[in-house]
């Protein structure tokens, strides 16, 4: 369960909400500067000035990198010039996983995203959406409960970001607590949690007179 | 650690694989600078010209090493990412700086070794009726050679990796 209690740090003042455990939720901001700086927090990369951000879970320790929560950036960030299959075993090389039954996890974990059929691709082959789930694919190397997604569908067009929204919901069907940072709106979508950052960042301003 | 050390093997090896010619080109260059000194050193039997020879060393290294940190930036910024230690990608850098060094190294010192002995053995009793003063080009030369080389490779890849932010 992560809970974000009276954050400050930068352009976010008085950010409060919470999301539950397995739950799907969908940050939404129309700042950028807001996403990125959430994200920074969320992993540990930047403390808040004041508030409290605080994962009830037992292995996470936002910032590490065996830590419990996988991240997808908007960026692509896996290596062009290798094949899918070479990027996800340096993944686990620099995230010193273990290695027995590797090809058994990796197969297990390309099939998850739907990937198996062009694991022999490099990376600059793929399509968008495939580099997408390439990165969705090296976040849950590590069976993360959590994982933390920045815009991952920016540069993807309606119908490939509903196939992404639907891999995410597969994932949550496997208990893992999903995060989603966007600036888009999310339409349609009613089994996503939708929490508008504005709204959070004002809450303290409207629940005052209460 | 074992497991660390093999992936790191693996990486120096697909990194030397991708730079090949590079590498060779690197070798090649640093054997002939290194016989170059040598002669230069026996011949004027001078030593502070021996000095100079950290200094081009240097400068070689750095153009070398500089070459594979491009190579391989995409996995550094993989590793900056993911917030995994820089040593995954230091490592392969400098075993990959340090194995064409000793390689060098090691094929001067047999080459002067081989051309000394010629020299000694055939020619100099021949054309000169005289026989050889002794092993100038010994081993505490390769050792003295070896600790520069270490002290030069590792100066230098501590500069760059400090210039690009791996350090």
């Amino acid at each position: 369960m992560l809970i974000v209690q009276q954050v400050n740090k930068g352009i976010i003042k008085d950010l409060n909400f919470h999301i539950n455990y397995g739950e799907l939720a969908y940050l939404h901001s129309k700042n950028t500067r807001v996403i990125d700086e959430l994200l920074k927090l969320l992993v540990g990369i930047t403390a808040p000035e004041s508030g409290i951000i605080s994962w009830l879970h037992s292995r996470e320790k936002p910032g590490c990198p065996d830590c419990d929560i996988g991240i997808v950036f908007k960026e692509n960030i896996l290596i062009p010039d290798r094949t899918l299959l070479e990027n996800l075993y340096y993944v686990m090389g620099i995230k010193m996983l273990d290695m027995n039954y590797s090809q058994t996890r990796l197969k297990r974990i390309l099939n998850v995203v739907d990937l198996l059929y062009c694991r022999k691709k490099r990376l600059q082959e793929l399509l968008p959406h495939q580099q997408v789930r390439a990165n969705i694919a090296q976040a849950i190397l590590n069976y993360p409960s959590t994982i933390i997604l920045n815009e991952p569908t920016y540069q993807l067009d309606q119908v490939n970001t509903q196939a992404i929204f639907s891999l995410l919901r597969e994932l949550n069907k496997l208990s893992m607590t999903i995060i989603l940072l966007s600036t888009k709106s999310l339409f349609g979508n009613k089994e996503i949690r939708f929490i508008n950052i504005n709204q959070c960042l004002d809450s303290r301003k409207k629940g005052f007179y209460a | 650690m074992l497991k660390g050390f093999k992936f790191i093997l693996a990486e120096a090896f697909k990194l030397f694989n991708k730079g090949r010619q590079k590498s060779i080109f690197f070798l090649i260059t640093l054997i002939l600078s290194q016989l170059f000194f040598i002669i230069l050193f026996f011949a004027s039997s001078r030593p502070f010209l021996l000095l100079l020879f950290p200094v081009l060393l240097m400068i070689i290294n750095i153009k070398y090493i500089n070459y594979y940190i491009q190579c391989y930036r995409a996995e550094i910024k993989l590793v900056e990412k993911l917030n995994c230690k820089p040593s995954f990608v230091r490592y392969p850098l400098l075993l990959i700086t340090f194995i064409p060094n000793i390689m060098a190294l090691f094929m001067t010192y047999i080459t002067v070794k081989v051309f000394y002995s010629f020299y000694a053995n055939c020619l100099s009793p021949v054309l000169f009726h005289s026989s050889p003063l002794g092993d100038i080009f010994d081993a505490s030369i390769l050792a003295f050679f070896l600790l520069l080389i270490i002290v030069v490779v590792i100066l230098s890849d501590f500069y760059l990796f400090l210039k690009h932010g791996i350090g």
